[in-house]
C-alpha cells in the first residue's frame, strides 16, 4: 500500500526479466537437451549393474522376434528359388516301350498350353534316385527298375484353375498313370510359412508389450525417486515438456542400447550357425547362405527400440504429470 | 495485481475451504493473510498459483483471468510468481547454487547470466559464502533464506509466502520479514500467509483475516 509510487517506477524492470528472445529460447532449448543427456548418462553410470541387467532383459525381448523374423526370411528366400509353381509331373505307365514314351513326349511338345516338356526316362530316374537317396545298394538288388518314366511339363497359364483343368486333361490321357501338380505342396509350404509368420508377429507384439512395460516401469521408479524435484519445478513454472525431457532421454537410451545389444546377439548366433548351415546346404548341392538382419533390418530394430523406449517414457511421465494438473 | 471476486473452493466430499472471498491487491502492495489453521490461507495461495481451481467466482492475476488458462498456460502464469514454503522445499540432492538456479533454468536463462543472478540473490539474503554447500548442512533459518533466494531469483512480479516463519525463532522471523519488505520496496507485490499475529502487528501492513473460509476482516 505504502509503495504505490515505487511500483509505478519499476514495472519496466519487471517486464524485462520475463522476456526472452526467440534466439535465447532456442539456444536454451539445445543447452537443456545437452545437460539432460549428460545427466542421464551420469545417472546410468552411477548404477551400472542395474542398468546393464535391464538392458540385457530388453535385448533378449527384442532379439527373439528379430531372430525369428530373420530365420523366416531365410526360409522364404530358400523356397523362393523353387519357381515351379506351374509344373505338372506326369508319371507314365511302366508297360510303355521307350519309343511309345518318346512319341508321347513329342506329341506333348506340340500342345499350345505347355511351354516346356522334360522327359526323364526310367533309367535316368533310377540313376538320379540312387545318387541322391543313398539307397543304391537296395536298388541294385532289385531285378527290375521300379520307377516309371516321368515327363515334367510347364503350363503356360499359371492360374490355379487352369492348372487344375490341365492336370485333369493330362491325367485322362491313356499313357499317364498319375499327374501330380507340384503346386500343391508348395502351396502347403507357403501356407505353413504364413501361419508361422503370423505366429511370429503375435509373439513380437507380446514382446514389444513386455519391452514397453519394462522400460515404463523403470521410468516410473525413476519418476518416483525424483518426485520432489518435479513438484518443485512444476511450481516454478516448468512446462510438462521440460519435466518430461530427462525421462524421454532415459527411455530412448534404454531402447537404443537394448536394440544394439539385440543386434549383437542375433549377429553372433548367425555366425555360430553359419558353418553348420553351409555344410548342410553343401550336402544338398546348394550354395545357400544365411543372411543376417542387414542394414535395413538393423535400422528397423533400432527404430523399434527407440520408439518403444520413447513411448514407454512418455506414458509413465504423463501419468504422473496428469496427477499434478489443478482440479 | 491479485483480484478475487466471490471465490469459493469446495473439495471433493463437500468440504468448503473458502467461501465467497473477495479482495483486491494492487501492484506493489504488501499484504498479510491471517487466520487459524484450516481457515483457508493455503487454499488462497494455491488458487493464485493455479495448483487448484476455484469452484466458483473469478480470480485475476496481473489482469488475467485464471479460469480459461489451460495446462499449457499454467507454467507461464507461475513464472511471474515466486513462492516461499513453510518447509522450504529445498532439494537435498544438489548444492545451494543448483537449488537457486532451478527457476532460472526453467525460464531459460543463459548459464552465465543465471550464475550472476544466483549470486545476487544469495548476496541479498546474506548467504553468498554458502553457494557450494548442500542445503542439508545449513540451519533452519539459513534454509528458509535459501528458499527465499530461490523464490526471488527470477525477480517475480508477485511473491507468495506460506507460513514463512513457522519454524523460526522471533529474531529470525523478523529478519525474514525485513527481506520481504526489501523486495516489496523494489516493486514486488508480496502476500504472506501467517498466523503469527504479533509479527503481523509489528509490520503494520494491510491484513486480510480469514475465519472458517470467509473473509472477516480487511484492514
Amino acid at each position: 500500500m505504502s509503495d504505490f509510487r515505487a511500483s509505478s517506477e519499476h514495472p519496466k524492470r519487471g517486464a524485462e526479466q520475463h522476456v526472452l528472445t526467440k534466439q535465447d529460447q532456442r539456444r536454451h532449448w539445445f543447452q537443456h537437451h545437452g545437460e539432460v543427456a549428460k545427466d542421464c548418462l551420469r545417472q546410468w553410470l552411477s548404477a551400472p549393474t542395474a542398468t546393464l541387467m535391464t538392458i540385457l532383459v530388453l535385448a533378449v525381448a527384442l532379439a527373439l522376434p528379430s531372430f525369428l523374423f530373420t530365420s523366416l526370411a531365410n526360409i522364404t528366400r530358400l523356397t523362393a528359388s523353387w519357381d515351379d509353381e506351374n509344373k505338372i509331373s506326369l508319371y507314365l505307365h511302366t508297360d510303355l516301350s521307350q519309343s511309345q514314351i518318346e512319341s508321347f513326349s513329342q506329341r506333348l511338345l506340340l500342345r499350345a498350353d505347355l511351354i516346356a516338356v522334360d522327359l526323364v526316362d526310367a533309367e535316368q530316374g533310377l540313376l538320379e534316385f540312387k545318387q541322391y537317396s543313398g539307397f543304391s545298394d537296395v536298388l541294385d538288388s532289385l531285378q527290375q527298375n521300379p520307377l516309371p518314366a516321368v515327363i515334367s511339363v510347364l503350363a503356360k497359364d499359371t492360374s490355379e484353375q487352369s492348372l487344375e483343368k490341365l492336370q485333369q486333361q493330362l491325367y485322362a490321357l491313356p499313357q499317364v498313370e498319375q499327374a501330380v501338380l507340384d503346386l500343391q505342396w508348395i502351396k502347403r509350404l507357403n501356407a505353413m510359412l504364413l501361419v508361422l509368420q503370423r505366429a511370429i508377429i503375435a509373439l513380437s507384439l507380446l514382446l514389444a508389450c513386455a519391452v514397453l512395460l519394462i522400460i515404463g516401469n523403470t521410468i516410473r521408479l525413476n519418476v518416483e525417486s525424483r518426485r520432489d524435484e518435479i513438484l518443485v519445478a512444476k511450481l516454478m513454472g516448468a512446462t510438462n515438456a521440460w519435466v518430461r525431457r530427462p525421462f524421454l532421454y532415459t527411455g530412448i537410451f534404454y531402447g537404443v542400447t537394448a536394440s544394439i545389444a539385440a543386434w549383437l546377439i542375433i549377429e553372433m548366433s548367425l555366425i555360430v550357425m553359419q558353418n553348420p548351415v553351409l555344410q548342410l546346404s553343401l550336402l544338398y548341392q546348394s550354395n545357400f547362405k544365411l543372411i543376417g538382419l542387414g542394414g535395413i533390418g538393423g535400422l528397423l530394430l533400432l527404430l523399434v527400440g527407440l520408439s518403444l523406449g520413447l513411448l514407454a517414457a512418455f506414458i509413465s511421465v504423463n501419468k504422473f504429470l496428469n496427477q499434478l494438473e489443478p482440479k | 495485481m491479485i483480484a478475487f471476486e466471490q471465490v469459493s473452493k469446495e473439495y471433493q466430499g463437500g468440504y468448503k475451504a473458502i467461501q465467497d472471498v473477495s479482495f483486491s491487491i494492487s501492484p506493489g502492495e504488501m499484504v498479510f493473510l491471517t487466520g487459524h489453521s484450516g481457515a483457508g490461507k493455503s487454499t488462497v495461495l494455491k488458487l493464485i498459483m493455479l495448483m487448484e481451481r476455484a469452484s466458483s467466482g473469478s480470480i485475476a492475476i496481473g489482469g488475467k483471468n485464471l479460469a480459461p488458462m489451460g495446462s499449457g498456460d499454467i507454467p507461464f502464469h507461475r513464472r511471474q510468481i515466486g513462492v516461499v514454503f513453510q518447509n522450504h522445499q529445498l532439494l537435498f540432492d544438489r548444492s545451494v547454487f543448483d537449488n537457486i538456479v532451478l527457476p532460472l533454468r526453467i525460464c531459460g536463462y543463459d548459464a552465465v547470466d543465471a550464475a550472476r543472478r544466483v549470486r545476487a540473490a544469495l548476496d541479498k539474503v546474506g548467504l553468498l559464502d554458502r553457494e557450494k554447500l548442500n542445503p542439508r548442512v545449513l540451519s533452519t533459518g539459513e534454509q528458509q533464506r535459501i528458499g527465499i533466494a530461490r523464490a526471488i531469483v527470477h525477480k517475480p512480479k508477485i511473491l507468495l509466502a506460506d507460513e514463512p516463519t513457522g519454524n523460526l525463532d522471533p529474531q529470525l522471523s523478523a529478519e525474514v520479514m525485513t527481506l520481504f519488505q526489501q523486495f516489496n520496496r523494489i516493486g514486488t507485490t508480496v502476500l504472506v500467509a501467517s498466523h503469527d499475529l504479533n509479527l503481523i502487528r509489528r509490520m503494520n501492513c494491510r491484513t486480510l483475516t480469514l475465519q472458517q473460509g470467509r473473509l472477516v476482516d480487511d484492514v
